[in-house]
């Protein structure tokens, strides 16, 4: 089962929030979708999944338009955060209600696995989600999208508001169904470190474009931070494209990441270090704050 | 289909269950300050004047429902895999079911309602007139509850104050009507009642009903699902 979206284009207004992405997902692979606040992440999940209309492109599962096509969205969930404030509608609902509706519109619903990670993460299902911490408004979404069974699973920052010993949880039960299933998960966060080995692939968004989209661990292979004097920097990254440059005197740091065919001059004294996912994407998009 | 008829159909009798008990209140409203006739049977008196308390009572839980429905469900409904045709038909067959049941059971009860008051005959001979004028306000209610849903709930502020104005005076001119003055019933209609205008009514109510269920399919074609 593959998911792709061509051309993506969405605007509010004026404003274009996404603005031309193409994007594939495939089978059994567990997506991290990082990208700074406003960077469309959301805006992309809705879109994905048919609950935000696209201004142009096109979104497809197998083929098939995702659009208002009941037997293609049967096939995806969006565990999206929920609003808890009082006019959202949806804050006065007892947990245990959202999950019963859940249960009634989910078509491949597991209620055996909904009542077990309910019990797991002490979730109060008396409660209305407006009275609910913002922890346990994240574990109802998680439930929700576990639970699902939907072959494309995304979830919206599931990890938010959950406390160490949670977000370990979470993990577990991600990497569990992951592999007792052929499910494929979407997952956006802004907790990148402790997510990093989890995710196969990563989809780096920023101001509405992808600026990344590849297997996780080839791209840290890939990504170094170069460091020392400025000169010696220069030469050993000689036609390599730079990000994140540092300067403290006559010291300089900065981030490559190789191309194919592409390496770091040798015969420079330079410091080369391998990188992490959450260095790296620092890396990646303060590039284009400095610009 | 099952599981669904099932959620819903607790939704209706929810929704009923709470019209039965805004009746309850207006009853003991009605008896505080002297709307029964107490010569007769209490719960004569009582079943009296029930019929025109249930339908009106009836008829602003269910607009305010429908509102609030369409506002916490469409979202909820998208966000669950649903397309937005189903979520609104699903909505639509419910408010109609439950417009339906809401007609049914008034009109059951002014039959059967002793006719102690003289505008309780008035009342059980132009059923249709306000059957006409329920279907009107319910149709009007979808729409609006399809308008909160596109454009927020600054909008649904606003309809729910423009609907407690309906009803708070509509309210305040029925408390002549309980008196049993026929005449400031005739005035509130404005109309000559007649059989013909029962019909009339219900076809006008039937056809708002209709015409503001289209608007409601067409408003949300393109709607997004926000929790």
């Amino acid at each position: 089962m593959e998911l792709t979206g061509k051309e993506i284009r969405k605007s509010y207004g004026k404003k274009e929030v996404l603005c031309g992405i193409d994007l594939t997902l495939e089978e059994h692979k567990i997506y991290g979708l990082i990208g700074r606040n406003g960077a469309g992440k959301t805006t992309l999940l809705s879109v994905l999944t048919a609950q935000s209309p696209l201004t142009s492109g096109s979104v497809t599962l197998d083929g098939q338009t995702v659009w208002e096509n009941k037997k293609a969205l049967s096939h995806l969930c969006f565990a999206r955060e929920i609003s808890q404030m009082a006019g959202s509608g949806i804050a006065a609902v007892k947990a245990k209600d959202y999950l019963k509706i859940a249960k009634t519109f989910c078509p491949h619903w597991n209620q055996e696995m909904a009542d077990r990670l309910t019990g797991q993460f002490h979730l109060d299902v008396k409660k209305r989600i407006g009275k609910l911490s913002k922890g346990m408004v994240s574990m109802l979404t998680i439930i929700v999208g576990l639970a699902s069974k939907a072959d494309i699973t995304f979830l919206d920052e599931p990890t938010s508001g959950l406390d160490v010993i949670a977000r370990e949880k979470f993990y577990q039960l991600l990497m569990e169904e992951y592999t007792e299933t052929n499910r494929t998960f979407v997952i956006s966060t802004h907790i990148i470190e402790e997510a990093e080995d989890i995710f196969e692939d990563v989809i780096i968004l920023d101001e509405g474009k992808i600026l990344r989209n590849e297997n996780t661990q080839e791209l840290l292979e890939r990504s170094f931070h170069v460091s020392g004097l400025a000169e010696e920097v220069d030469a050993a990254c000689e036609g390599l494209t730079v990000y994140h440059e540092e300067t403290i005197g006559r010291s300089k740091g900065v981030t490559v990441v190789l191309e194919d065919g592409q390496q770091i001059m040798p015969g420079h004294e330079v410091k080369v270090q391998k990188l992490n996912l959450q260095k790296l994407f620092v890396a990646l998009c303060e590039k284009d704050d400095e610009a | 289909m099952k599981k669904y008829i099932k959620f819903w159909g607790e939704y209706v009798l929810g929704e009923l269950g709470i019209a039965l008990l805004v009746t309850a209140i207006y009853c003991v409203f009605g008896a505080m300050f002297g709307r029964m006739n107490w010569n007769g049977s209490a719960l004569a008196s009582i079943l009296a004047v029930m019929p025109s308390y249930f339908l009106f009572s009836a008829l602003f839980v269910h607009c305010i429902l429908t509102i609030s429905m369409f506002r916490m469900y469409t979202p909820v409904l998208l966000s669950m895999g649903q397309t937005r045709r189903s979520a609104l038909w699903q909505q639509l067959g419910v408010n109609a079911v439950s417009m339906a049941l809401i007609l049914l059971a008034g009109w059951m009860l002014l039959v059967g309602a002793p006719k102690i008051f003289s505008y309780h005959m008035l009342f059980g001979e132009n059923f249709g007139l306000l059957a006409g004028i329920e279907l009107l306000l319910g149709g009007f209610s979808i729409f609006m509850g399809t308008l909160v849903v596109r454009f927020g709930n600054k909008l649904g502020i606003l309809v729910g104050m423009l609907l407690g104005a309906i009803f708070g005076g509509t309210s305040v001119a029925a408390i002549d009507l309980v008196k049993g003055d026929i005449n400031a019933m005739q005035t509130w209609v404005s109309v000559d009642v007649s059989m013909n205008v029962n019909v009339i009514f219900a076809v006008i109510g039937v056809a708002a009903y209709l015409v503001f269920g289209i608007l409601a399919v067409r408003m949300t074609r393109k709607i997004e699902a926000k929790l």
